[in-house]
């Protein structure tokens, strides 16, 4: 019963915040302007004049921007599923605890795990339904449309272990976001700067925004040398030591006042 | 209805008992005001009469249950409810989604959750208008007051306040004394404050003093 109340509770919480529930739906809607609002022909206009440019280069330019379009889509639902989800975890659980709203819970017979597993699957639901959403804008058929999902999903996990670590630690909203927005950069535009130099993409192998955003680049048809299979390895692994350094946080230092 | 028997408390790690052979009792329709300074020992004891710690050593009886065998989150559930000083209510539920959370966490329907969360506003003086106001467009007294009518609405006796008036001006103050009063007196609760507010004391039925760990009735 208390599961339950707490699942309602925070779906309510999380409807009327609309700086929260604004960024899962501006992350797609952004991927979907990129995908239909692109003028790649505005942006090369111009180019033209530019010496020693043939038409041939200009033409070739204009095929390549338009063939990474999808990418630069899948892009973006990597940087949400990084940047959005760790501020947004973080600031849940530690808002509760600086108001001590947690104190009235625990008075309420809710038990810390039911709290915080609670807070997760509506933050969860929602990445899922701007999952779904990019998955869509992205084009993805069949079997790929669910295989990218199941990748975004992967990363929601990860991200929402990230900052629920956070946010038991910090115990101020404040203090949250100033922890939780360098690791979400980090974490959720790595992915775009590796694209552009070799030696982040490869210190960033072991990062699970960087496998989904491999996994992106292979359902859209760019050749990968990581297997699908290692990805969502690698992917799991980072849900499995993020969850495994959540729980010794959580035993170390609660989220009782 | 509660009472404390021989109770004794430490905290891990500490070689010092911060409760001390507490015995007392606290009955229905009294308003009881407990007493002390800073780290004399009052807040352990409310959380021990809570139910989130448990005595080291001594037993808490509730109407003659002792509650080391009770499972404590029904206890905290169904039998105590608390007040706050800082009225820790959610920020983006409104006054009477407040009142209801207690209620959706014992599982009542929601017609019958609504019909009892408006009569427990209006009964602490929440007229209709404000009842869908957020907390921040509340004065602190009228939150102190939802907060109130929130620790109604599971239907538990006991009430145990802490430090109550401590964020409220003069005339707000008062106001919850005369609520907390009222509930003891007309409606027959068990009221339990601690605090460091001698107006409270001085208007309370019972008035306990607490110093370093020794509870003793004044």
């Amino acid at each position: 019963m208390g599961f339950k109340a707490i699942l309602k509770k925070q779906l309510k919480v999380f409807i009327k915040n609309p700086g929260v529930f604004v960024q899962f739906i501006i992350y797609p809607a952004i991927a979907w302007m990129i995908l239909f609002f692109m003028d790649f022909d505005a942006m090369t206009g111009g180019m033209e004049y530019i010496e020693g440019i043939t038409y041939e280069f200009l033409e070739t330019f204009r095929q390549n921007m338009a063939a990474n379009t999808p990418n630069m889509v899948t892009m973006q639902a990597t940087i949400f599923a990084g940047m959005a989800l760790i501020p947004v975890m973080a600031g849940f659980i530690a808002e509760d605890i600086e108001k001590k709203s947690l104190r009235f819970l625990t008075m309420a017979g809710v038990k810390p795990a039911a709290y915080l597993f609670g807070i997760g699957i509506v933050v969860a639901f929602f990445a899922l339904l701007s999952s779904v959403a990019f998955s869509f804008i992205s084009e993805f058929n069949g079997v790929d449309f669910w295989v990218f999902v199941g990748a975004m999903m992967s990363g929601v996990l990860g991200s929402i272990m990230l900052g629920a670590t956070i946010g038991i630690l910090t115990k101020n909203q404040q203090n949250a976001t100033a922890l939780s927005m360098p690791i979400a950069m980090v974490v959720g535009m790595g992915p775009l700067i590796a694209q552009f130099n070799g030696t982040v993409a490869n210190a960033l192998r072991f990062v699970y925004t960087q496998q989904l955003n491999i996994v992106a680049d292979s359902l859209n048809g760019i050749i990968t040398e990581t297997p699908l299979w290692q990805s969502f390895a690698i992917m799991w692994a980072n849900v499995a030591v993020f969850g495994a350094v959540f729980i010794v946080v959580y035993k170390k230092k609660g989220i009782k006042e | 209805m509660l009472r404390l028997e021989d109770v004794f408390y430490r905290y891990k790690n500490s070689d010092r008992d911060v409760l001390r052979n507490v015995s007392c009792s606290f009955e229905p329709g009294k308003v009881h005001a407990v007493v002390g300074p800073s780290g004399s020992g009052k807040t352990t004891m409310l959380s021990i009469m809570a139910g989130l710690d448990r005595p080291t050593q001594g037993n808490v009886f509730i109407g003659g249950e002792d509650l080391s065998t009770m499972n404590l989150d029904e206890y905290r559930r169904e039998k105590i409810s608390m007040i706050f000083q800082a009225f820790q209510l959610f920020p983006l539920l409104t006054a009477i989604e407040n009142v209801c959370m207690p209620m959706e966490f014992l599982g009542i329907a929601k017609p019958e959750m609504q019909k009892k969360a408006v009569s427990l506003l209006e009964s602490v003086g929440i007229d209709a208008t404000k009842h869908k106001r957020y907390p921040s467009n509340l004065s602190g007294g009228e939150q102190q007051r939802v907060a109130i009518a929130r620790s109604l609405s599971s239907g538990a006796r006991v009430i145990l306040a802490d430090e109550p008036t401590g964020n409220l001006d003069k005339a707000n103050g008062e106001a919850v004394i005369a609520i907390l009063n009222k509930l003891a007196h007309e409606d027959g609760y068990c009221i339990v404050v601690v605090t460091h507010n001698m107006e409270i004391a001085d208007a309370s039925d019972i008035v306990f003093k607490m110093s370093d760990g020794v509870l003793t009735q004044v």
